[in-house]
């Protein structure tokens, strides 16, 4: 008996998702195939495991709502720009600046004029951060393929190296969301206009895997 | 399971969202976020083998689909479409990985962050359960874990999609670009993949 061309139907028997012709296709097989009986009863069995033993998932990333203010106030945020609040930990990936980048806040704010001392202080600021970036990829190293005498490295040696490369790359991405958020924040102080009126979801999504930003 | 979190008869669709998304109402991002944030991370996770690979392919999912909204096309389905982003990112990474496939050790060598450690599942509570019992079901939770763990890629996909996620045959069909009979077929050799599996670990 040609079993193998039900397989279809029985799994689609199996969710209940067989047209009335596979179905009847199906009833005529079963009536006449013992085989495919007790395979479609296993596998509903099997079915019934895995709804009920479901494997747990790690804890969803949080989505952050920053910056709920009644009312923006670009001197507030000047201020804020250097503290320590949005910085360190975390991973957000680079594509919320290139994306920051190319596309603009839009709005009727009008630009805020910033005395040369504060422009002086964001250009600075950034420029750290930058320093900050580029060094920390730069550390990023791949992990020794031999040792230094030329022997094979060992699985103990490979372990650490590669925790090593592990907190370095995660030093890199600490210093990715810093110049990212450095990038952010400038912007709105520039803009007068809190990126969060335009591009709001966008800095949820940015921001949904740092652990260190609280919901507020 | 499609169309998920739409709570009230007015709520917008998902792809009500994406349109307004496309045109400029980046905030309409935002309750797509909220919607889908859950069930895709929860297909992400248990696609991929480390929390913090998941947590970057569904943040790319949605930048993705805030760039390429414009190649949405009407009359898809968002959560289709964004199931095709999210899965070609996770072979993506699964690509990128195998690369260092040789030279990983330990499963367990990132298992001292937080985040890496998954949620314990915790056994039913009942004025029953018995502290054996309790293990007996972390145990048998296990076994399914790595089961489906073991299951070929291909077919890992299917099933997470459809017992977990719920998506209809032809929508995994329309997610995978194959045709809804092999999707069909792929499922029972799946499901047949788990049954010796799960009684290779004693579980029947």
């Amino acid at each position: 008996m040609d079993c193998e061309r039900y397989r279809t139907s029985i799994a689609g028997r199996l969710y209940d998702e067989n047209g009335p012709e596979d179905d009847a296709a199906l009833d005529a097989h079963l009536a006449l195939c013992p085989a495919c009986v007790a395979d479609l009863a296993e596998l509903t069995r099997v079915r019934g495991v895995l709804r009920e033993h479901e494997p747990e998932v790690p804890r969803v990333p949080r989505v952050v709502v920053l910056g709920h203010r009644p009312r923006f106030r670009p001197a507030l945020l000047a201020a804020s720009i250097f503290g320590a609040a949005l910085v360190t930990g975390g991973a957000a990936g680079g594509g919320y600046a290139l994306l920051h980048t190319a596309a603009p806040s839009r709005g009727s704010a009008a630009a805020v004029r910033l005395d040369a001392a504060t422009e002086d202080l964001i250009a600075k600021e950034v420029e750290r951060r930058v320093a900050a970036l580029t060094a920390s990829r730069e550390s990023v190293a791949s992990p020794p393929t031999a040792g230094a005498d030329g022997r094979p490295v060992t699985n103990g040696e490979l372990q650490d190296a590669l925790q090593k490369l592990e907190r370095r790359v995660n030093g890199a991405r600490a210093a990715d969301l810093d110049y990212m958020m450095g990038q952010v924040t400038a912007s709105e102080v520039r803009s007068g206009q809190r990126i969060g009126q335009t591009n709001q979801a966008l800095r949820y999504v940015a921001l949904a895997s740092n652990p260190h930003v609280s919901e507020q | 399971m499609l169309g998920g979190g739409q709570d009230a008869v007015s709520a917008p669709t998902d792809e009500d969202l994406l349109l307004a998304v496309r045109g400029g109402n980046v905030e309409s991002l935002g309750v797509l976020v909220a919607r889908w944030e859950a069930p895709l991370f929860r297909f992400v996770s248990r696609l991929v083998d480390r929390p913090d690979d998941a947590r970057d392919v569904c943040q790319e999912t949605f930048l993705r689909i805030l760039r390429k909204s414009g190649a949405f096309r009407d009359g898809a389905r968002f959560s289709t479409w964004m199931y095709q982003i999210a899965l070609n990112l996770c072979r993506d990474q699964a690509r990128r990985r195998k690369r260092w496939g040789h030279v990983v050790v330990s499963s367990n060598a990132h298992a001292s962050s937080e985040d890496a450690a998954p949620r314990e599942a915790p056994a039913p509570r009942s004025a029953e359960t018995h502290p054996a019992e309790a293990l007996e079901l972390r145990e048998r939770r296990s076994a399914v874990k790595r089961a489906l763990a073991g299951l070929p890629h291909d077919q890992r996909e299917i099933l997470l999609l459809k017992e977990y996620e719920g998506l209809k045959f032809r929508e995994i069909a329309l997610v995978l670009g194959v045709p809804e009979s092999t999707v069909k077929s792929r499922m029972y050799s799946a499901l047949d993949t788990m049954r010796v599996s799960l009684a290779s670990s004693g579980i029947r």
